[in-house]
């Protein structure tokens, strides 16, 4: 464990992107205690700008909502179904991956085909389907990402195990009478897993910017505050009041960079050379 | 009497790592001369390879260089590809996959005589006839991965002298190389430099193969040149220590001779 | 070629039971959503009584089981019959037909721009390592790859559209201008502008970044020296032995991208109001248009199919290893 840590300080993006991202999650939980506002309420004058009132310092909506307490609880969306997302693919598609690998033949066959089929249909397309079936619902939306993104691990876990399954280790285990779901689940798992997590801040900011899109189109979670929502908003507003699409178009940029230097780190941490940006 | 082609005065070459700095050659003096056979010997580690990127100017930009390499006997510092060729010791990376054989023997040619894309196709056809690559016309419109290793390494040396260069050095060039294919090998190296009156420059781990093809011996050690002289002194009696437990280990080991049957001459 | 056509035969062959998994699952999918396309149909009536219903599933084939309405879809699927569009009252290939030629304009000059000035910048980027323009190359394209395409869309219209009015705001041609030929093709071209660059910047960030780390990966190479070797020029030793090489993961990943631009598209032509096929999708989730939404997904897997069937070629014809026995396995 320490090793990892010292090697991911080592490096420089990854310090940068673990304090970006850190800020931001303080600011997601922390945000809404320290501003004690409601994001719905109309509190001041609409269409106020920034900076012009000390109370509300990013400025007003057009219904007079407080555009920064909207910002931090939009981050808790963003964030939170990023990170879900991924954890839906990494979970689904290392599985997957690991059956596919050690089974073999036509199991791994039929499970690859599968793979194809998900990896053809553009994510952004089968999220929409899957949201327009089942309704905006946070779970929902998290579920149709992840099935979007999880064909990137199960490829990968899927190479590792084939890599693995030839191993001495593997094939001691056998020769002990290890059941095979058991070497697969214990022996070769968490020695696939390392690689796929080099793909971890790709889904996770893909995830982020698959939902701000969703959002934008209205096909967001209508319960909460979004930041694709309040770009969206702000669109037929852009002559008068452009800060209101541009504020939260920002956040997403700094919260997608964080994930993509934090990713760095990562790499450098699990010293992985392979897929990188 | 034998001119000085070369004369190495006090090369150091170091790099600066984060375990501080290490020294790839120290201090090395030596003289090498026109036309002759020099063996560079030693083991991983020993810096021959780094004396044959130093010779060509090739050295990274990070290397820390002290010392000179003067170069009396034409006069001019070479440049490389045309007064000075190299070979390299795999011949599965030392060749642009992408581009046809052709292109990559013609290169040198085409850069440094200002030859034409025709008269560089021809030039390429005949150096590859002169290193015995069959079939030299549909050679040169095939690409590397075509070849076998020995076959690529015959490219790489008719790349190598394609712009007629003075000086040939082979680093490890038959070091990745079965045994048979490495006589092949050293005996077209020899061909070549006694036709085209060039120095030959060759790095090598192997005593046999020095002993065999070299007029003169260098032996290295961990960064530093421990003696020089003619290959039948140094073979049979060899001043330094380690130069003789060198040429020991290598009796004792039943391995086959390579090119000719013994170290006299 | 020949080698090419035994990659497609191969590909082709191997696509079918994929696009047939696409079909089926799709097929499921819809399944699972609450009430068919009459209930739909009738609550764009404003409501109808059940006999009605009755009467339009019985003729639309919609009280038959889901095995046989699946039947009924795949063997129209194979007459070219989409379906019929709920949203547009219209058969769905004459939509998808007129629709395409837009989006596929606009994909295609987003991967051109991408492309070209992407592995251009790149490999500027790489010939001088660590200077200044390898720097701001670096963070910059790092930036540009974490924006959203339809944000950036928007500060491209607020920029150019609304405060310079160099270029129009959205829509595909200026609406009843009765402009011809060229004048016309002029036309359209200047409102493709904003949106091939929101769609294509992003990628070429990503094109930039991938020429940048390839080239820094093949100038460590033992021909790259052996270029060096025999004094070859600079411009050689850039171009043709580091960059050439450093071109075929791009040429991958033109393929693997493809999907997610499709994806893209759809956004995109939402903000710049662009007659596409990418925006079916979103009219179609709008208008609860199912078998509009399914057309769609089922053809957007067959572009993708196509456009990696054309890259995969490319490469081919790029690398000369391929379809060797000495290539390893992909």
């Amino acid at each position: 464990m320490k090793p990892l840590i010292r090697r991911f300080v080592s490096s420089p993006e990854g310090v940068a992107g673990a304090l970006l991202l850190l800020s931001l999650v303080l600011a997601a939980v922390l945000g809404p205690f320290i501003l004690s506002g409601d994001p719905a309420a109309l509190v001041g004058r609409p269409l106020l700008p920034p900076f012009a009132d000390a109370s509300f310092p990013l400025g007003t909506d057009q219904l007079g909502r407080d555009v920064l307490t909207r910002l931090v609880y939009g981050s808790q969306a963003s964030l939170t179904v990023g990170f879900a997302s991924a954890v839906v693919a990494i979970v689904v598609g290392t599985l997957v991956g690991t059956v596919a690998g050690f089974a073999g033949g036509l199991v791994d066959e039929g499970l690859m085909r599968i793979v194809d089929a998900f990896q053809i249909v553009p994510g952004f397309l089968l999220a929409l389907a899957f949201v327009s079936v089942a309704g905006p619902s946070l779970a929902v939306i998290v579920l149709a990402i992840g099935l979007g993104a999880w064909t990137g691990p199960a490829r990968l876990a899927r190479a590792e195990v084939l890599s693995i399954r030839e191993r001495d280790y593997v094939a001691a285990a056998r020769v002990i009478g290890m059941h095979p779901a058991e070497i697969a689940f214990r022996e070769v798992l968490p020695n696939a897993l390392p690689p796929v997590l080099s793909l971890v801040s790709v889904i996770v900011a893909a995830a982020v910017l698959i939902e701000a899109a969703l959002s934008f189109l209205g096909l967001g979670d209508p319960n909460s505050v979004t930041w694709g929502g309040m770009i969206a908003d702000g669109r037929n507003l852009l002559r008068s009041a452009p800060f209101l699409s541009i504020i939260p178009g920002l956040g997403l940029v700094s919260a997608v960079v964080g994930i993509y230097l934090f990713g760095e780190g990562l790499v450098e941490a699990l010293s992985i050379r392979g897929r990188r940006l | 009497m034998k001119t000085v082609l070369c004369n190495v005065e006090r090369l150091s070459v170091s790099y600066r790592t984060p375990a501080g700095v290490q020294h790839a050659l120290k201090s090395v003096n030596l003289d090498i001369f026109a036309g002759e056979k020099l063996a560079i010997i030693g083991e991983s580690g020993s810096g021959k390879s780094t004396l044959s990127l130093a010779l060509t100017g090739l050295l990274p930009d990070e290397a820390l260089v002290e010392g000179r390499i003067s170069w009396p006997g034409p006069g001019f510092d070479p440049v490389p590809g045309r007064d000075i060729g190299i070979v390299f010791q795999d011949p599965g990376s030392s060749l642009n996959p992408v581009l046809t054989i052709g292109d990559q023997v013609g290169e040198g040619a085409r850069r440094h005589l200002g030859l034409g894309r025709k008269a560089a196709r021809e030039k390429a056809v005949e150096l590859l006839s002169r290193v015995r690559i069959p079939q030299p016309e549909n050679a040169v419109s095939a690409y590397p991965h075509q070849f076998s290793g020995g076959q690529r390494q015959r490219i790489a040396i008719a790349a190598a002298i394609a712009a007629g260069p003075s000086v040939l050095i082979a680093d490890e060039a038959t070091s990745a190389l079965d045994t048979i294919v490495q006589a092949e090998i050293a005996v077209l190296l020899e061909d070549l430099v006694k036709n085209g009156d060039m120095t030959l420059i060759f790095v090598t781990h192997d005593i046999g193969l020095a002993a065999s093809l070299a007029d003169r011996i260098a032996v290295f050690r961990t960064a530093e040149l421990v003696e020089c002289g003619e290959a039948r002194t140094i073979v049979h009696e060899p001043q330094a220590d380690y130069t003789k437990q060198l040429l020991t280990t290598h009796i004792d080991l039943d391995s086959p001779r390579l090119v000719g049957a013994s170290y006299v001459r | 070629m020949h080698r090419a056509w035994r990659l497609t035969k191969r590909r082709l062959v191997a696509s079918i039971p994929v696009l047939a998994i696409v079909i089926l699952g799709t097929f499921l999918l819809m399944e699972l959503a609450p009430g068919d396309a009459v209930d739909a149909y009738l609550v764009s009536l404003g409501g109808g009584d059940s006999r009605l219903a009755d009467d339009l599933r019985q003729s639309y084939g919609l009280d038959q089981s889901a095995l046989s309405r699946l039947w009924l879809y795949v063997s129209s699927l194979a007459r070219l019959d989409l379906g019929w569009s709920i949203v547009f009252n219209r058969p769905i290939l004459d939509i998808v037909l007129e629709r395409l030629p837009n989006t596929l304009w606009l994909m295609g000059a987003a991967t051109a721009l991408a492309f070209t000035l992407g592995s251009l910048l790149g490999i500027l980027a790489g010939a001088w390592p660590g200077s200044a323009l390898d720097r701001v190359l670096s963070i910059g394209s790092l930036t540009l790859y974490a924006v959203p395409g339809f944000w950036l869309g928007l500060v491209l219209i607020l920029v150019f559209s609304v405060q310079l009015r160099w270029l129009p705001t959205s829509g595909i041609e200026t609406i009843a201008s009765g402009k011809v030929g060229i004048a016309r093709a002029l036309d359209i071209a200047r409102h493709l502008v904003l949106p091939v660059a929101s769609l294509g910047f992003i990628y070429l960030a990503l094109f930039l970044r991938m020429m940048r780390a390839g080239m820094g990966e093949v100038w460590r190479q033992d021909f790259v020296l052996a270029a060096k070797a025999k004094g070859l020029s600079r411009r050689r030793i850039v171009v043709h032995h580091v960059a050439r090489n450093a071109l075929l993961p791009l040429v991958t990943m033109l393929g693997l991208q493809a999907a997610t631009m499709l994806g893209g598209s759809v956004v995109i032509e939402s903000v710049f109001a662009i007659p596409g096929f990418g925006r079916l999708a979103q009219e179609a989730v709008a208008g609860r248009d199912a078998p509009l939404l399914m057309a769609v997904i089922i053809v957007s897997a067959v572009l993708v199919i196509i456009v990696n069937l054309l890259v995969d070629i490319a490469y081919a014809w790029l690398d000369p290893r391929v379809g060797s026995s000495e290539a390893a396995s992909r």
